[in-house]
């Protein structure tokens, strides 16, 4: 595959996983350049070992986690113990309906969007990947670099958190 | 609902049960209707996402961001791309004589919409000053490369505005290899106070610039300013801009915007959609500068920058 392909198959999903985890739409940008840049740079070494997706969303995640290290930013929400979804749901926004914004379409999703921006980085990028994405429990390990089973659990409570909202 | 039959119904929405653990399952959702509505609400969640995805569309500007890798060139790489813009453009409280540090990619916008409060009511003339129409850009150049050399014609234009070195002329046209440099190289977000690839020491007259990433708050200085704002349009690898007078009670910030231009004018300008944002303040800001004549951009839709700069709206 050239990198035309690829660039042309994986330019949304890299964006809006960029998108999920930049502070911005600018910065979600630069990000996907930078990964784009590394998928160019590294597309010569590919020996199919993995799925493509697979690997262009590994790269992806790798640019973006050590993005966020550097900046020193864990995660949109403070989170005192990660596993305290009650700290979390006190943060989602009010599931209840806004009658001055109407129940728009647009702005169903920027609540959701909103939602998801407010998890913790390790389940919004969970949830992402599988059910923005549509990944593999097995393919979102190998991306994450954990077990499967922490994808399991990560996921459930991330669409836990989410139902609140959501559901 | 422990954290087994969370999960339990989370592995059942995948199909990642196994045979016995998903007939399990069945038994326990065919007693309870409670763990049906929790299944039918992760439903909706996962629909919800997938929605969302769906409805996300990377900005056209990356795929010129981009463009040298697809043309199989890393030697023309793309990068944070450093433009200086020398504009000297007549507005009606003066001259002002600033230069652009667009280090952002043209169809990306601000992160932070920074009205707080709406505008003055008021015509469009009121708007553009009472000097009439603004000269046109300097900077309009449709047939420009792609990915012209980073600062490749900034020097003279930068010499020609009396500007002393700023801070991104180190600053490499690509990307470094290294990611830590080029963190270090990267301008910082717009609107983000304190952060690099701010504007030249000397900018204006004025003594005050409207560039990029100066994360100008409209706080310091408020009463000793001059209300200025400029409409930037971003298209493709090229920038046009128009200096405006903006009301008095418009609010300082960066403010981003899709520009509609139809014969050389601003048609239309709307706020970038943001899911936490005041979509009416920041519509309100964007109404100064339609009908803002621009000559020399095509018709079509662009992403765009209201910025403006001086005294802070009266509070209270």
């Amino acid at each position: 595959m050239d990198f035309e392909e690829l660039y042309q198959r994986f330019r949304q999903p890299v964006w809006r996983l960029a998108r999920r985890l930049a502070g911005s739409e600018e910065e979600a940008f630069d990000l996907c350049q930078e990964i784009f840049l590394r998928v160019w740079r590294g597309l010569p070494g590919f020996r199919g070992e993995a799925q493509l997706s697979t690997w262009v969303f590994q790269i992806a995640w790798n640019h973006l986690r050590a993005h966020r290290k550097r900046q020193g930013r864990r995660g949109a929400v403070p989170v005192a113990a990660a596993g305290d979804a009650r700290v979390l749901l006190e943060q989602l926004p009010d599931p209840r309906p806004d009658p001055e914004r109407g129940a728009a379409a647009a702005e169903a999703l920027a609540l959701v969007a909103a939602a998801l921006a407010r998890l913790p980085e390790h389940f919004r990028v969970v949830v992402w990947l599988r059910d923005g994405e549509g990944l593999s429990y097995e393919q979102i390990a190998t991306v994450l670099g954990v077990p499967v089973g922490t994808v399991r659990s990560r996921l459930a409570r991330a669409r836990a958190l989410l139902r609140t909202v959501v559901g | 609902m422990n954290d087994a039959i969370t999960e339990g119904l989370s592995r059942l929405l995948d199909g990642d049960l196994d045979p016995g653990e998903a007939r399990e399952m069945e038994r326990a959702l065919a007693a309870d209707p409670g763990l049906r509505d929790e299944l039918a609400a992760l439903t909706r969640v996962r629909s919800a996402l997938q929605a969302l995805a769906a409805s996300e569309l990377a900005p056209p500007g990356l795929d010129a961001r981009i463009g040298p890798l697809r043309h199989g060139s890393e030697s023309s790489r793309p990068g944070r791309r450093v433009r200086w813009l020398a504009a000297a453009a007549a507005v009606a409280l003066g001259v002002t004589v600033g230069v652009q540090v667009l280090q952002r990619p043209p169809s990306v916008v601000p992160a932070v919409l920074t009205v707080q409060a709406p505008l003055a009511a008021g015509g469009e003339e009121d708007a553009l000053g009472s000097s009439g129409a603004p000269p046109p850009s300097p900077a309009v150049r449709p047939e420009a490369a792609p990915f012209p050399e980073a600062g490749a014609a900034s020097p003279p234009l930068r010499e020609r505005a009396g500007l002393p070195p700023g801070p991104a002329d180190e600053a490499p046209d690509g990307l470094a290899a290294d990611a830590d440099t080029q963190s270090a190289l990267a301008p910082s977000t717009m609107g983000e106070p304190g952060g690099r690839g701010g504007p030249p020491a000397a900018a204006s007259k004025l003594g005050r610039s409207l560039s990029a990433g100066d994360g100008y708050d409209g706080r310091s200085a408020a009463g000793d300013r001059v209300a200025a704002g400029r409409l930037l349009v971003f298209m493709g690898s090229d920038t046009a801009w128009q200096d405006f007078e903006p009301r008095a009670a418009s609010v300082p910030g960066r403010h981003a915007v899709r520009v509609r231009v139809a014969g050389g004018v601003v048609r239309q300008v709307w706020p970038v959609w943001k899911p936490l944002a005041a979509p009416f303040d920041s519509l309100q800001a964007s109404e100064l500068v339609v009908g803002l004549a621009i000559p020399g951009v095509p018709d079509g839709d662009y992403a765009g920058e209201v910025v403006i700069e001086g005294p802070s709206p009266p509070t209270g």
